[in-house]
């Protein structure tokens, strides 16, 4: 059961926070999710603007409402600034953060998912039953790959209008990464055939923690990477070999960290931070004239955005990196609701606990006997 | 001199772990606490409690799952029984909690009454409070 509080916050279109003084977010409504995912959430909440803000909201320095303008990540190639509102929570203790958008990233984000709606519509039937007919066609052969690089195609456009459109991206399923890794590689079948690609799994042993969220997205998020290093692996033409990707987890504080590495400098060194970017096509990797990055990078990072955890994709002189970092354990939510939920049926039998009490199996304990003070 | 059991609860939500204290205290129980899966495992490696109280999905190293796990593995723990809260009570979280090798499951939000009744039911006869 949702309080009427707690829907009718749910339900705002502006994006709203519930953030602790020590800058913990407590509470993160459908608007705030939606457009800015767990992990951009949590760094604004831990921003030194937002510390700042809160330290002085705490001790009575500053006046509520308040407009302020909050930066994350500065100095990186993805800073970002939001103009927000604190103002006082409901419950007096916590604080609340409206965050606007920008005149401009209104309209263009209006333009978008009126775009996405409308690829939707159109594509989003006939794409669906595609995809359903096509999977039983798909084979080895020169079709049968053309047919996969096309449903492959198709698969992430649906994504796409799904992660950056309006769809929440809400579940809480347990998620054990080794399978999720061997599910993922073994998605890419033909491809990996093709290119004679293999994996390696390095550090996937009993005691990694799970992670916690949809595993059809996550799968489909490490598919993209792992499609991403096969084909910008040096491929068996220029060798005489296959190509091999290794996939290496390993746990640092309270993330589990995927890394894939493949012999192959490929598109990074050129591209730049370019290839984090949506829409943008990114050119012919070397090997594979035709084949451009498009969709797929930024659809994995949004998708691991939206899960609390970052991706990052850099090159050395040896390989091509790619690190996806996601929170373990279960995600911090809000639990007020359960909370109340259970304090009440404490109520409820608390007359029954302490009926059971009197008729125990214990005697009270005899009151103490005061010594004499003159023994 | 009567055995007074240890009870660990392993619960990240203070709100509930006060809860469950709170009625725990109406029995005659030794009564621990941890927030996360890690100090919760190590609490009961050295207290070796009775009963451990284990929230399923706790943020950080180690899930309830986990803990379940390392706890039925730790030969100094095969007296210690588990019961896992949760707020999940669908088909494979309880498949998940037989796998994990979990002696109860509890769905929250569950009666106080109830929770004193299988605790007692878990433990060796004789040292019921």
């Amino acid at each position: 059961m949702v309080s009427p509080l707690a829907q009718l916050l749910m339900s705002m279109q502006d994006a709203l926070l519930l953030i602790s003084p020590a800058g913990r977010v407590k509470f993160a409504n459908d608007a705030a999710n939606r457009r800015h995912g767990a992990g951009v959430l949590a760094d604004i909440a831990a921003s030194s603007d937002m510390q700042h803000h809160l330290r002085l909201a705490s001790i009575g320095k500053a006046t509520l409402p308040l407009s302020i303008k909050v930066q994350v990540r500065p100095g990186q190639p993805d800073e970002q600034t939001f103009g927000c509102t604190l103002i006082q929570a409901p419950n007096q203790t916590d604080f609340g953060l409206l965050i606007h958008q920008t005149q401009s990233g209104s309209a263009h984000a209006e333009a978008l998912s009126s775009m996405l709606e409308i690829l939707d519509q159109e594509l989003g039937a006939p794409m669906r039953d595609f995809l359903a007919t096509a999977g039983e066609l798909s084979g080895d052969g020169p079709h049968g790959l053309l047919l996969h690089e096309i449903v492959n195609r198709l698969d992430k456009l649906k994504g796409v209008v799904e992660v950056f459109g309006s769809t929440p991206l809400i579940a809480s399923e347990r998620i054990v990464l080794k399978e999720l890794v061997g599910e993922a590689w073994q998605s890419l079948g033909p491809l990996t055939r093709s290119m004679r690609a293999d994996a390696s799994l390095v550090g996937f042993h009993d005691d990694l923690p799970p992670v916690y969220g949809s595993t059809d997205w996550l799968r489909r998020a490490l598919r993209e990477c792992m499609d991403n290093a096969v084909r910008h692996s040096i491929s068996a033409d220029s060798t005489g070999g296959g190509c091999h990707i290794e996939i290496r987890a390993s746990l640092i504080g309270e993330f589990a960290t995927l890394t894939l590495r493949n012999l192959g400098v490929g598109a990074v060194p050129r591209l730049g931070d370019r290839i984090y970017l949506a829409f943008n096509r990114a050119g012919a990797p070397r090997q594979h004239a035709g084949h451009g990055m498009t969709v797929g990078i930024p659809l994995s990072r949004r998708i691991i955005e939206l899960h609390g955890g970052h991706l990052r994709i850099s090159a050395d002189d040896e390989a091509v990196v790619t690190s996806i970092e996601l929170p373990t354990g279960a995600p911090r939510r809000d639990q007020a609701e359960q909370n109340l939920l259970q304090a009440q049926k404490y109520a409820q039998d608390l007359a029954k606990l302490m009926a059971r009490q009197r008729r125990g199996a214990r005697p009270a304990a005899a009151p103490e006997t005061p010594a004499p003070l003159n023994a | 001199m009567s055995h007074i059991p240890a009870i660990l609860i392993v619960e990240d939500q203070k709100d509930i772990r006060d809860l469950i204290r709170a009625t725990l205290e109406f029995e005659d129980f030794d009564l621990h606490e941890a927030d996360n899966g890690m100090a919760g495992l190590h609490k009961a490696l050295s207290l070796r409690p009775a009963v451990v109280l284990l929230d399923v999905m706790m943020p950080g190293e180690l899930d309830g799952y986990q803990v379940c796990r390392k706890i039925k593995e730790a030969p100094d723990l095969r007296h210690t029984r588990v019961m896992l809260l949760t707020a999940r009570g669908q088909q494979k979280d309880l498949a998940e909690g037989d796998r994990a090798g979990a002696d109860a499951y509890l769905v929250k939000p569950f009666s106080p009454l109830d929770l004193i009744e299988r605790i007692e039911a878990m433990l060796p006869a004789g040292s019921a409070a």
